[in-house]
């Protein structure tokens, strides 16, 4: 009835009418505003803030420093990061003041009168200058952090900041009895979220103790744990709201802002503080997503099936953890590719360098990883001389094979990653070998294969909250954030086709409120349709009980003769016997006035089963529910002489599941083919030689932009149903982005002739390399 | 936002905005005569520029000029680069033009500020480097029109305090020359130039007339390419000898590869205009 | 001589009607717009004029909010998306799933209604040229550009006297 159906965001009609309110469009008459005093440095001592002149200047409230936060520490896995520099900055851009006036103006104002002493000190600025001997420490208290979401591995004395590992079988012996082993290096350099909506908050302290919080946030939930633990309050105190998101990516998965607007407000008595990301803070302050530097080794048989894989990765988690070890183990559990090895010695480094921080960026270090994996398979298919699709095909995991942190696969949990090989071949009309298309072009294809899971925390909970309106229409209470996939429309399509109603009677709002709304994890991971819709699910359960319950007084039957559809519950054998959910919605009242039951309200929640932490040595566990695997390619054209290219065809094919709603599932993987090549293509943060940050404005990162797009899409999706999902459907969210770099470096170093291991593949890039070649 | 406050004020005459002008700079102000206002707005709001005054000038009815007169033609220095684009008076400088920022912000930029705002590529210049173009500038030294060769050197226009580019102009015939221009980025279309040429045929002479902008740090007429270009493709010619100063190494592109990329666009100038330039 | 001094009233004519609002010299039209007028439609996305999600029409042309000033503004007709009702752009971006988290969705929307007012036979190069002003980061375009495609082929249609088969309405 709903599932599978073209359904239009519940939202769509305000977007198109400036009536969707985002936070920044929701502020308030007389709030305070908070600007930030960032570090014009890399790393350096802070020797003294004068406060004075900017505290004098007109409209300012407060003067908030590290002094006022009581030497507080955040981070999600490793309380590492005080919310202003304390005795010392470690990166540029990083909030060391926070000027809080009665206006942006003044406020601003006020930050351009405060005055901050600082000594320079050395910066360590790539990982490999953190892992020298004797390189500057980041922080040089390393072991004296608290470790607030294990597992988290820190070394004492380095710049290493966690490390996991797969061990899985002998690599070392399998390598050496490989009859081709390839090894390759890789760098890829940290990238931006750039949501179009930069990252704001507002924070308002009550007498009563209450902390109202609005927040442009993916994990409202997380928000109010934080900082209740942060603050010493509880829980129930703290009420975040997050409005509609404009765009995230995993980069409003961070709590940066909510703190500053917290210490902020509590500066000025509880007075609401607003804080909101100029473009430029929310590139340099703000997290970007993580860069690394990876080396592999790959080993094939004669027959050209994998033997064994060595993996190392230095990931540059910047100057504080946020939730780089956790994005590390996210790598290790899925570090083959989707390909069965038995044979695995993986290594992953979170490495503190003097850079912005990292923090989740869309596939939670997939498409780095796909990029190396899927790299390496093309080298290892060109040592060998094979068809890249069909050394792919042959050594797709399948079920019954085991991950690298030992699961069992079933077809439920893993999906048909051959069927995705096949179509993408397909669509792409695939043919390795490069075609010359004359004056001096050459029209070249790339195929990357990609698999994920969750890597969610095994006790990640989600809940939905069904009332009925006496009408008889439905509201739909979730805990996700609404940032574009259409998480809400999405729970509404499971809720109209379990209840077999139309879905324009549920109603949905797109505002969080975690004092009224149930608990969603995270709306990251693209489990909400998973976990949402499990909880969906328990709940129609739930409403249907109790419908059947109140109806079956009505209609003098046993509720088990009841059936419910259409908004009636009506029996079972004869539809023409019913009653309308208008009539007990609230109840059911006889003629003569006299009522039973009350207002049905259902409830649904779920949390992950079998999820465990990964072990410290082999990374044994179980990262996730399920898995999406998937097959992208590209076609591009490229000019030989200058080194352009334009990528002519761009093709995905997902293992979905079920597609519950077909035109914004291509919608989100078109955005997330262009995401990826953006990324693949021009995107990069870059730092100056003294760690300041290069380009700092959309001027200068630069993102696609209309016209920059592949010339034709062609996206399909495979239904290999998780069967512990609702009506099968697998995670699409983050996925169509992940093996689009892969895809392009492929293509253009088959294009050019040219190892393509880096990125962006800029034509100076491919210039470069061209001439590497030559020489 | 914009943290600082500043007035602004939009005078009706040339005479009106000198001499508010003038007299600001007197009282110890920071006045600035605004155009399209794209880099004001955004130089103040990131703490670039601190004007205390914005003179807005270009509703001013001798910046507003499109015109032929004495057989030259007359462009106002207020016309936003859409307009110029709408008129197409001059096909050449429509090219450039019609790469200069994006199609939003065109409607707001003027000809007159993309020559003298701080932005260095200023390449609305080029195909005025390429002809006996004149400037029409009101200031100190009166209302008068000068050679643009004579005030437009090291790739900037030298203007005296308070001095106003009102309009420039080029004789018209020049208008109908074949000329082509030609943008290349790092990568996007809408981004800054690694370089951009302007080439026009110049009558009884085999190589065109080249103006660069982006390769180095402001425009250029490239005379000496020009001339090494009757000896040797643009392959081989000596470039580094030939310009005036080594070409921008920055994060759109490395010295090495702008001069490769000038190379190839030189290239396709020459192709693009045919045998005689 | 039009001035705006220290924080001044000046009228200001927006969506037809003509608004007052109190704003400093170096105020610009953005600014105005959201916190004077309540118009929180044009969306700040980089104040640098990047990347066009605060784009309003000012006498029928695409204009970045965020680069012009507020004084600039005078004397001219000023249209935000909260002035457009049911327009057929707007119903091509619905039909067409033309948005996702919808924060860019309104400075597209007026790139494309300008397109339509003042060049409704462009083609398909020239509707690119006045869309690579903005930047939408949840699209791939192709759904952007059908849309306005559509948009401006039922505005043709429309001037021959035909229409398009009726689209879902967009509630003003």
């Amino acid at each position: 009835m709903a599932v599978g159906q073209s359904v239009l965001r519940k939202e769509a009609p305000n977007k198109l009418t400036g009536r969707a309110r985002y936070n920044a469009d929701l502020s308030i008459p007389g709030i305070l505003h908070a600007a930030v005093a960032t570090s014009p440095h890399a790393h350096a001592r802070i020797r003294h803030i004068d406060k004075a002149a900017a505290r004098e200047s007109p409209g300012v409230a407060a003067v908030v420093t590290a002094a006022d936060a009581q030497g507080l520490k955040c981070g999600e896995v490793l309380e590492d990061r005080p919310p202003l520099a304390e005795e010392e900055t470690r990166y540029w851009g990083e909030p060391v003041a926070l000027v809080v006036a009665d206006g942006e103006a003044e406020a601003l104002a006020g930050v351009s009168r405060l005055s901050v002493t600082y000594e320079p000190l050395p910066a360590v600025l790539t990982v490999h200058e953190a892992l020298r001997p004797h390189a500057p420490l980041v922080h040089p208290d390393l072991s004296g952090y608290r470790q607030a979401q294990p597992p988290v591995a820190p070394r004492a004395g380095t710049n290493i900041a966690d490390v996991a590992h797969i061990r899985k079988g002998h690599a070392e012996e399998a390598l050496r009895d490989s009859a081709v082993v390839v090894t390759a290096h890789y760098h890829l350099p940290p990238v931006d979220h750039a949501a179009m909506e930069t990252r704001s908050a507002r924070v308002e302290i009550l007498d009563d103790g209450r902390v109202i919080v609005h927040a442009t946030t993916q994990a409202p939930f997380e928000v109010q744990k934080l900082l209740a633990r942060y603050m010493k309050t509880q829980q129930g105190l703290i009420i975040v709201n997050a409005p509609l998101i404009g765009g995230a990516f995993g980069g409003k998965t961070t709590v940066q802002l909510e703190i500053l607007a917290y210490l902020a407000s509590r500066a000025v008595g509880g007075r609401p503080v607003e804080i909101c990301n100029r473009r430029e803070q929310d590139l340099a302050m703000s997290p970007v997503g993580p860069g690394l530097e990876a080396d592999m080794t790959l080993g094939a048989d004669r027959y050209g099936r994998l033997t064994g894989m060595k993996l190392t990765v230095y990931l540059d988690a910047g100057a504080y953890t946020d939730s780089s070890p956790r994005i590390a183990r996210a790598i290790c559990s899925e570090c083959t590719g989707p390909y069965r090895l038995e044979h695995i010695e993986t290594d992953v480094y979170t490495v503190y360098t003097h850079h912005v921080y990292a923090t989740a960026w869309r596939g939670f270090g997939h498409m780095p990883l796909t990029f190396v994996v899927e790299r390496t398979m093309d080298k290892l298919a060109a040592q060998l001389g094979v068809d890249p699709l069909e050394m792919r095909r042959a050594a797709a995991i399948k079920p019954q094979d085991t991950t690298p942190t030992r699961v069992r696969l079933t077809k439920s949990r893993l999906g048909d990653l051959d069927l995705c090989l096949r179509r993408a071949a397909d669509l792409l009309h695939w043919d390795p070998t490069p075609r010359d298309e004359g004056k001096g072009t050459v029209r070249a294809q790339g195929l990357a294969a990609l698999w994920k899971t969750s890597s969610s925390p095994p006790n990640a909970i989600s809940g939905a909250i069904i009332t009925l309106n006496q009408e008889g229409s439905l509201n739909l209470s979730t805990g996700t954030v609404e940032f574009g996939p259409g998480t809400k429309t999405t729970a509404a399509q499971i809720l109209a086709e379990r209840l077999q109603m139309p879905i324009e009677q549920i109603h949905v709002h797109s505002h969080i409120n975690t004092k009224v709304d149930p608990e969603h994890w995270k709306t990251v991971a693209s489990l909400s349709t998973f976990m949402v819709g499990r909880a969906v699910m328990e709940a129609a359960e739930d409403v249907i009980a109790q419908l059947k319950q109140v109806a079956a007084i009505v209609l003098k039957c046993a509720p088990g003769d009841l059936e419910v559809a259409h908004q009636k519950v009506y029996l079972r054998d004869d539809p023409e016997i019913f009653v309308p959910f208008r009539d007990i919605a609230h109840g059911y009242s006889y003629p003569n006035g006299d009522a039973i039951g009350g207002q049905i309200i259902g409830r649904g929640s779920y949390v992950v089963r079998h999820i465990t932490t990964l072990d410290a040595r082999t990374g044994e566990g179980h990262p996730g529910p399920g898995f999406t695997v998937g097959a992208q390619g590209v076609e591009v054209l490229y000019n030989r002489r200058t080194h352009h290219y334009r990528v002519l065809t761009a093709v995905s094919v997902l293992d979905a599941g079920r597609v519950v709603n077909p035109q914004v599932a291509r919608g989100v993987v078109m955005g997330g083919i262009n995401m990826g090549l953006s990324y693949g293509s021009r995107e990069a943060v870059l730092f100056t030689r003294d760690g300041a940050l290069e380009n700092p404005d959309l001027r200068t990162y630069k993102v696609m932009r209309p016209g920059e797009q592949a010339l034709q899409y062609r996206v399909d999706f495979v239904e290999t149903p998780q069967l512990d999902s609702p009506y099968g459907a697998r995670p699409l969210g983050e996925h169509g982005c992940l093996a689009m770099p892969a895809a392009l470096a492929n293509a253009l170093s088959r294009a050019a002739g040219v190892a393509c291991d880096t990125l962006p593949l800029t034509p100076e890039v491919l210039w470069q390399l061209a001439g590497m070649r030559e020489a | 936002m914009i943290a600082v406050d500043f007035a602004y004020r939009r005078p009706d005459t040339l005479a009106g905005a000198y001499e508010l002008f003038s007299d600001l700079a007197r009282r110890g102000e920071n006045p600035f005569y605004l155009g399209g206002g794209t880099e004001i707005v955004t130089g103040a709001r990131t703490g670039l520029f601190t004007p205390s005054s914005v003179i807005d000038v270009k509703a001013i009815s001798d910046l507003r000029a499109l015109a032929v007169h004495d057989g030259r033609l007359i462009l106002g220095a207020g016309l936003s680069l859409r307009e110029i684009l709408a008129k197409d008076p001059w096909p050449l400088l429509s090219h450039i033009l019609s790469r200069i920022a994006d199609h939003s912000v065109r409607t707001q930029i003027t000809l007159g500020g993309n020559l003298v705002g701080s932005i260095p590529y200023r390449e609305a210049v080029l195909p005025f480097l390429l002809t006996e173009s004149a400037v029409r500038l009101y200031g100190s030294g009166g209302d008068r029109w000068v050679p643009l060769a004579h005030v437009f050197t090291d790739g900037s226009l030298r203007l005296a305090v308070g001095e106003l580019l009102v309009a420039l102009s080029v004789p018209e015939a020049v208008t109908r020359l074949g000329g082509v221009a030609c943008k290349k980025t790092r990568f996007d279309w809408v981004d800054y130039p690694l370089v951009t040429v302007a080439a026009r045929r110049q009558p009884g002479r085999r190589i065109p007339a080249l103006a660069v902008s982006g390769l180095t740090s402001g425009p250029f007429r490239a005379l000496r390419v020009e001339d090494a270009l009757l000896h040797a493709g643009p392959a081989e010619i000596p470039l580094r000898e030939l310009l005036p100063e080594a070409p921008l190494d920055d994060r759109h592109g490395s010295s090495a590869y702008r001069e490769f990329v000038f190379r190839n666009t030189l290239e396709d100038v020459l192709e693009q205009l045919g045998p005689n330039g | 001589m039009m001035e705006i001094r220290n924080r001044q009233e000046i009228l200001l004519h927006v969506n037809g009607d003509r608004r007052r609002a109190t704003v400093r010299g170096s105020d610009t039209l953005l600014q105005v717009l959201r916190t004077e007028l309540g118009l929180t439609g044009a969306k700040p996305g980089c104040e640098n004029g990047d990347c066009g999600a605060c784009t309003v029409l000012v006498d029928d042309w695409p204009v970045k909010a965020c680069l012009m000033l507020a004084g600039d503004a005078l004397d001219r007709r000023i249209e935000t998306v909260e002035g457009l009702h049911n327009t057929g752009t707007q119903r091509a971006f619905l039909e067409h799933f033309a948005f996702q988290c919808g924060y860019c969705t309104s400075g597209f929307l007026m790139v494309a209604e300008g397109l339509r007012r003042n060049r409704s036979a462009a083609h398909d190069l020239e509707q690119i040229e006045w869309l690579r002003s903005n930047i939408c980061r949840c699209t791939g375009y192709a759904e952007i550009l059908a849309a306005v495609r559509d948009a401006l082929r039922s505005e043709v249609l429309k001037g021959a006297g035909l229409t398009l088969a009726p689209a879902a309405s967009v509630p003003s």
